[in-house]
């Protein structure tokens, strides 16, 4: 019976799903963009460009009047607050009422705007617009459409100037030693931070625009030559298929592009710092920056990408190397802490030594719950006080600080609601969760899926529950490279578990990098003290003569 | 497809289901265990039964601070019982108690002296099928009744299981050998030609003060106590073993008195077969030695000194050793495992070796060589009194 009402469940879903498919499909068919023709008359062009903004009270018409004994007729329309007011006077309005030319030669119609586009305005960015859509989006975007009496065309000049947050500090990915600058929300800016730490030609930006009604500029950016073009290709085609109506963060690209969109673990990296980004292209990385975002999607992401900071490139190796270990361990303890300690104290008590057992034993004796639900509950608290310390603003956090710490620490455990042994737990996967920002989504679902299966089944469970996160992750791929590539190869392992010296480092990870992957000259160790080599010169001339 | 579906649909229940089969298997909430630490068999009168006791450390709330009558409650649960069997013992245990026993952490099976005398293979059935009883539980002999060693209220440790323990585990950093475990114990006693031992430890009592003393070890043949080692006799059988490290040699001479302290001492035992069909083993051991303390020995020169104790330390552990065998001889018990090595030499000659072994053994000649080094003699070189006898 049941067995029959689970197959026409799976059934009715895989028929769903066709389905759907099917109606995405004619929709996108229906949908044409329509292309508005332009008129002669300027008013009747204006009329139509305001109709086609919904008659918005931020479109500005401003019409100017120009040429000998001012005779000819014309419009600025732009949004009021995109466009930056002094280059829309110093860049068109100045330009063109200030222009006295010959009344003999005076062109007329098309030849007019291209005299206005070549020669008059002031401006680096000026194209000419046949269709009025194309001047609407180009307002919509910041720029100003320049609209002439008698053409049937019109020129939209740069003029982009809205208010932007200027370049500070992320407030996700702090260092200590390291340059400190963030993206922020403004793509040009972004694209800019990268363009000056890779100043080469081959760095290579693409634009898309995706979104029917955000119009989100995209920047695609790769190093062309050290890229795999498959994988460039394939983050263009699977952002070039995208048919959604917005785009508001790099989230919403990263979700719709990802190669495992229901495995806990991400697959598309981010960043929020341009030496960072920079640092992946290097290594052969696609960047997606995103406009209205600092966050810049990479890809393809492997698993170790999680436990490379930057700053393990800018301290010295050893001491880089020992904090990527304690990184492994962290993330390990996050995950496994719980359920070991549930597997221990409600299976396996002959595997603590007798006075641990003891002390143990003591803190859990009297509490009423078993540890099971002990430790969800405690790391169920945790979770509702580190998500409301996000939210909070500043000065409430603090008291809720204060209060989680009292009150979940000190007067449970008085209480004897849990034992202490618990709250040290939790504790300590508290914290050691922070040590991997980037898996600390993943960590925690993991963390959930191995406490139940330490609560039924003990270390069996725990073991076959790791088993199968690792096959998983052995079978998850980003963009067709392997997510444990990194722990494949011996030029990839110089950089895994431990970060060896720079100069030793001298390929590009495999699989990622593709044509030029060699990043350094062969092996240039630290030079030795001057004196030694002086005299191995000294030698070498000595026999050389 | 209908097919796949079914495929899919069936093993997605069957692993749902064998979640549930072994679901919350063997869980034990802690709060619902009793931590055996120590379990005491003997004699009952009824000489068919037995006397079972149990100590159960006792588990307190560290929350309830205002009970101060807690801390002075007793940190142990004793449990008795009489039964045929060890089983049908912890069986009733279970069924009388608000809590599962838990036999993991049980640190020792002490046997009455009595017991042992009448025999204990019939008993040590359960410690060594039980999964949960450990092959690594300390095996003892009280001498009197075990349960009184048991009950020991002690100073130094709350729990007398715990004690017991924690002192085997300070011996055993002096030889390996002062540690019986159950495996040791129940090996020898396959064994056939081997005598298990087992420590043997006494409850004293003064002035309203329980203490437990280590008192010798017991022997034991066909799984019947037949008699005992005292301590001296222990440090023989000891450095006859070898790999000795930390201990004290006692000497005695009409000049002074001298204690030595062992950093090293090595044995390594050799077997031939005599013409006339007997063994001989020859021990040969090589000890490191540093001088602990000294008394007496007035007017002698470190020069002359030191060839003087080195040989006094030769001939204390010569005697130690010797006295042992002869001991061991008298009782014809194999505590040393000779028979192990003959038959490691001489597997042809073992078989018919072994059924004769009873009369071998008392015949066994032993040569004990002792080589001594006393590298240093401590922070200070002469004694105060040899200093003063010089001026």
């Amino acid at each position: 019976m049941f067995l029959r009402f689970i197959i026409r469940k799976l059934r009715f879903l895989s028929k769903n799903r066709h389905s759907v498919c099917d109606n995405t499909t004619e929709s996108n068919n229906n949908e044409q963009p329509h292309v508005s023709t332009m008129k002669k008359q300027i008013h009747e062009n204006l009329d139509c460009l305001k109709d086609m903004l919904s008659g918005s009270n931020d479109l500005k018409i401003h019409p100017f009047r120009f040429g000998p004994d001012p005779q000819l007729a014309g419009a600025m329309v732009f949004i009021d607050g995109l466009v930056d007011n002094a280059t829309l006077t110093e860049a068109i309005l100045r330009p063109v009422t200030g222009w006295q030319p010959d009344k003999k030669t005076f062109p007329t119609g098309q030849e007019l705007m291209d005299v206005l586009a070549q020669e008059i305005l002031c401006s680096g960015d000026v194209r000419t617009a046949s269709s009025l859509s194309e001047l609407a989006s180009g307002c919509l975007a910041g720029d100003t459409a320049v609209l002439l009496d008698g053409c049937t065309a019109g020129l939209v000049v740069s003029t982009k100037g809205w208010d932007k947050r200027s370049v500070s500090e992320p407030q996700s990915e702090t260092v200590v030693r390291g340059p400190r600058e963030g993206f922020t929300e403004n793509l040009r800016t972004n694209t800019a931070m990268i363009r000056r730490k890779i100043k080469n030609g081959q760095l290579c930006v693409t634009n898309m625009t995706v979104g029917r009604k955000t119009q989100t500029d995209i920047c695609l950016i790769y190093l062309s030559g050290v890229a795999d073009p498959k994988v460039v290709e394939t983050v263009k085609y699977r952002i070039g298929r995208l048919d959604v109506d917005s785009i508001l963060e790099s989230g919403y690209i990263e979700e719709y592009i990802e190669d495992a969109p229901f495995s806990p673990f991400a697959t598309v990296g981010y960043s929020e710092k341009p030496d960072v980004v920079a640092g992946r292209l290097l290594e052969g990385r696609v960047a997606v920056v995103v406009d209205g975002t600092p966050f810049v999607l990479t890809a393809p992401m492997l698993f170790i990408e999680s436990f490379q900071t930057t700053e393990d490139y800018y301290t010295r190796p050893l001491y880089a190397s020992m904090m990527r270990i304690i990184r492994f361990f962290g993330y390990f303890i996050t995950v496994f802490a719980p359920a070991i300690f549930i597997a221990l104290t409600a299976f396996h008590q002959e595997l603590i030594p007798t006075t641990l057992l003891f002390t143990i034993a003591n803190s859990r004796e009297g509490t009423p719950f078993p540890v099971f639900l002990e430790t969800f509950v405690m790391l169920f608290a945790f979770e509702i006080l580190r998500e409301a310390g996000i939210r909070l603003p500043r000065p409430v956090g603090q008291a809720i600080s204060i209060v989680g710490a009292l009150i979940m620490g000190d007067a449970a455990v008085s209480a004897g609601l849990v034992g202490a042994p618990v709250v040290i737990v939790v504790a300590i996967t508290a914290v050691a969760s922070f040590l991997v920002p980037n898996q600390s989504d993943s960590a925690s679902l993991l963390r959930v899926i191995m406490m139940v299966l330490a609560a039924f089944v003990g270390f069996y469970g725990v073991s076959m529950g790791f088993l199968a996160v690792l096959l998983h992750l052995g079978s998850l791929t980003s963009f067709g490279v392997p997510y444990f590539d990194g722990f494949a190869w011996m030029s990839n392992l110089q950089d895994s578990v431990v970060r060896m010296p720079l100069w030793s480092m001298i390929r590009r990870p495999k699989d990622i990098a593709h044509g030029d992957i060699t990043r350094r000259r062969f092996f240039i160790p630290p030079m030795r003290p001057y004196t030694l080599q002086d005299e191995d010169d000294l030698e070498g001339e000595g026999e050389h003569e | 497809m209908n097919r796949r579906l079914k495929l899919v649909a069936s093993v997605m229940l069957l692993s749902m289901l064998m979640m549930l089969l072994s679901g919350c298997w063997d869980n034990h909430e802690l709060d619902t265990l009793f931590i055996v630490t120590g379990i005491a068999l003997d004699k009952a009168n009824d000489s068919e039964q037995l006397d079972i006791s149990l100590q159960i450390g006792k588990t307190k709330s560290n929350v309830s601070d205002s009970d101060k009558s807690n801390s002075q409650q007793a940190s142990t649960i004793q449990l008795k019982t009489t039964a045929y069997t060890m089983m049908e013992g912890l069986m009733e245990f279970n069924r009388d108690s608000s809590r599962t026993l838990l036999l993991h952490h049980n640190q020792v099976l002490l046997l009455g002296s009595a017991l042992a005398e009448q025999g204990i293979k019939d008993h040590i059935d359960l410690f060594l099928r039980d999964h949960e009883a450990r092959m690594e539980v300390l095996v003892m002999i009280a001498d009197g009744r075990a349960d009184e060693v048991l009950s020991a209220k002690l100073d130094q440790e709350k729990i007398s299981g715990v004690f017991l323990a924690r002192e085997m585990q300070d011996l055993y950093a002096v030889s390996p050998y002062y540690k019986i475990r159950m495996l040791d114990f129940a090996s020898r006693l396959r064994d056939g030609t081997t005598s298990p031992i087992a420590p043997i430890v006494a409850l004293k009592e003064t002035d309203k003060k329980q203490e437990i003393k280590f008192n010798g070890f017991a022997v034991f043949k066909d799984g019947k106590m037949i008699g005992r080692l005292n301590n001296d006799e222990v440090l023989g059988y000891v450095w006859a073993m070898g790999n000795v490290k930390q201990c004290g040699v006692v000497t005695d001479s009409d000049l002074g008195r001298a204690v030595f302290h062992i950093i090293n001492l090595d044995t390594e035992r050799d077997v031939t077969l005599r013409p006339d069909g007997g063994v001989r083993v020859t021990l040969t051991v090589d000890a490191t030695l540093n001088i602990g303390e000294l008394r007496g020995f007035n007017g002698m020169t470190p020069k002359d000194l030191m060839p003087y104790l080195v040989d006094l330390a030769q001939n204390e552990i010569r005697r130690k050793i010797t006295d042992t065998f002869v001991t061991a001889q008298t009782l014809n018990a194999d505590i040393y495992g000779v028979g192990t090595s003959v038959y490691r030499e001489y597997p042809k000659e073992w078989k018919e070796l072994k059924n004769r072994w009873n009369e071998l053994f008392p015949d066994t000649e032993l040569d004990v060589q002792v080589k001594v080094h006393i590298p240093t003699t401590g922070q200070i070189v002469k004694s105060l009194e040899m200093e003063g006898s010089k001026s």
